[in-house]
């Protein structure tokens, strides 16, 4: 297996593509839980989790029941492919019911923490938003371990940008902002500058 | 049993009328969507092999993607043009490369598909008179293709590289000389 | 401000004062991608009233029917199957634009915009009172998405090119500031930029009108 386009895949997703900050996946979330760095990172470690689980599972359907089904009963392998967006959703949300049912049994002052923002993570545009992306290319729906790889660096990504976002507004609490801006409006000129920054990452594929 | 039935029996009538809605949707359009996937490919290929009425694909060992034998509507050979992709500056890049019926010039190259930063890198799918690609009309596919910058007049196989799209311009020309390189000697002979 | 009572008033809440994406905050995601020009900001736009319209719809219709276990599932239900068929009306008719708006059409199904009026309003609602949410919100929301896209296109291409690609074009542009253009506008950082700054304007907008006015 080449270890090195996993390593590009990885961080084409972590750092170049960055699904906050060059593909705006995750807002409302990295909009509404960065504001203390604990939360934030636990956000990112649960959204990491289930976004490599549903992008896998999805990847699966796809590729083991949805196009075999369609060529063998209906002679169009891709006959199937309208029910996508239909199934994948429904997964995700099933895994988020999963993931908190694990979670309450297992490790239940995690469970509290997180409170309501578990359920939460099925309206992630992101977690959709990955298996959709892994759909859509070509290179990932070729390969489930380049898709896995995908799907767990597209949650780093977001961790990193929601944990980075967190330390930030950490300290502007202890500035200035003027009234009109507080909450969203400085929350999304920080992540002008930081998306800036971000682009700083393009061409590392070389 | 009741209660289940109870409780979900909405969802389950839900859920078939939707996969009846849904199917009927799939069937009215799927050909239109068709139709249109394949478009960008065909203007493509009239734009780099002039005079081609009719392509169809010809097989080529060892290269993946498409390669079209072009003819015109009397069905004489206008020449061939393959579908390459490469990586580009910020992500995939898609073009097609028009070569002449004796495989020995291009006839030129279009992007149909970037993603590069607009306004610089993405000058490479620029259109018109002045269109960056067209540098690559009549070069020979014999060698390889170089990319100099700021020469004042390129010559044999050179072409000039977009300022400050140095690595776009890079991707475009690595990308015809594989797709060349890999499908020329392999061209069925007409 | 007091609950609307009119269908009228319901329609006018969803586009002025609870605006969905500039003041109660909802649906970033898509504003964010779709607003770097007025043609993908439109398409999606229409995108979302169609889904929002047959959400809204149906389970206003069916309110008294759906149990309240097994409502969100039937919302999120609803919402792919007509997001489907919008995806496959786009990809029929307006193919390039489509695929520019790339997974943010599929996406429109965790638009939390579409849940929150189904769970707040068409639930209990009936019929006329839950499309006029719909039409208000879909139109606050394709209006908040083109002035950030107006913005956002203007200072970052140039000019303004609607529907290259039906066959007619419609083009807006001063044609001295072109090569002037800030391209960083229609990338993201620029995005980030127009939406806090425009948030910011509302924010103090409405602050000096509750001051003002009640």
């Amino acid at each position: 297996m080449d270890f090195g386009a996993l390593v590009g895949v990885f961080l084409g997703v972590a750092l170049v593509n960055n699904f906050v900050f060059a593909q705006f996946l995750g807002i409302c979330p990295f909009l509404g839980v960065s504001r203390k760095v604990d939360m934030a990172f636990g956000m990112g470690c649960a959204v990491t989790f289930v976004m490599t689980i549903s992008g896998v599972v999805t990847w699966l359907i796809v590729h083991g029941i949805l196009t075999p089904v369609g060529a063998r009963l209906l002679g169009n392998p891709e006959a199937l492919y309208v029910l996508k967006y239909v199934i994948f959703i429904m997964v995700i949300a099933s895994m988020v019911q999963l993931v908190e049912m694990y979670l309450k049994k297992f490790f239940h002052t995690l469970y509290t923490a997180f409170g309501v923002f578990l359920p939460l993570i099925t309206t992630n545009c992101a977690i959709l938003g990955a298996c959709l992306l892994i759909d859509m290319n070509e290179i990932y729906r070729a390969s489930l371990l380049k898709s896995a790889v995908f799907a767990f660096g597209g949650g780093i990504g977001f961790a990193l940008a929601i944990t980075i976002m967190a330390g930030i507004r950490e300290h502007l609490r202890h500035s200035n902002v003027p009234k009109a801006l507080q909450g969203a409006g400085i929350t999304l000129l920080t992540a002008c500058i930081l998306a800036l920054a971000f682009q700083g990452f393009a061409g590392i594929g070389k | 049993m009741k209660k289940f039935i109870d409780e979900s029996w909405l969802v389950l009538v839900l859920g078939a009328v939707f996969a009846v809605l849904l199917a009927g949707a799939q069937t009215s359009f799927s050909t239109r969507i068709r139709t249109n996937q394949q478009r960008a490919l065909n203007e493509a290929i009239g734009e780099v092999v002039p005079g081609t009425q009719r392509s169809e694909v010809v097989p080529i060992e060892g290269y993946p993607r498409d390669v079209f034998k072009c003819q015109d509507a009397d069905g004489r050979l206008t020449g061939w043009a393959i579908d390459a992709v490469g990586l580009g500056f910020a992500d995939k890049i898609r073009l097609v490369i028009g070569l002449s019926p004796d495989a020995e010039t291009i006839t030129g190259i279009k992007v149909i598909d970037n993603v590069e930063t607009p306004g610089l890198g993405n000058k490479i799918a620029g259109e018109g008179e002045d269109a960056w690609a067209n540098q690559f009309r009549g070069l020979k596919a014999t060698g390889r293709v170089v990319r100099v910058k700021q020469k004042a007049r390129p010559e044999n196989n050179e072409i000039q590289a977009i300022t400050g799209a140095t690595i776009s311009s890079d991707a475009v020309t690595r990308t015809v000389n594989e797709a060349i390189e890999r499908v020329r000697s392999k061209l069925p002979t007409p | 401000m007091a609950a609307p009572t009119t269908n009228l008033q319901q329609f006018k809440a969803g586009l002025l004062d609870n605006n969905p994406v500039l003041v109660q905050l909802l649906g970033m995601c898509p504003t964010l991608a779709v607003s770097n020009s007025v043609e993908n900001a439109l398409v999606m736009g229409a995108a979302v009233f169609f889904v929002l319209t047959m959400s809204n719809l149906i389970t206003s219709l069916l309110r008294n029917r759906i149990k309240p276990h097994v409502r969100i599932l039937i919302f999120t239900l609803t919402i792919a199957t007509f997001v489907t068929i919008a995806d496959l009306t786009l990809r029929a008719y307006v193919f390039e634009v489509s695929k520019k708006l790339g997974p943010f059409v599929p996406l429109i199904i965790v638009n939390c915009i579409i849940i929150a009026r189904a769970e707040m309003v068409a639930i209990k609602s009936g019929v006329w009172r839950s499309l006029a949410d719909a039409w208000g919100c879909a139109i606050g929301f394709t209006l908040a998405l083109c002035i950030l896209a107006t913005i956002r296109e203007l200072l970052g291409a140039g000019g303004i090119t609607i529907l290259r690609d039906a066959g007619w074009a419609w083009h807006v542009s001063p044609k001295a500031f072109e090569p002037h253009a800030w391209v960083i506008m229609i990338m993201p950082p620029g995005a980030f930029l127009t939406l806090g700054v425009v948030i910011g304007i509302v924010n103090h907008l409405r602050a000096r009108g509750a001051r003002g006015g009640a």
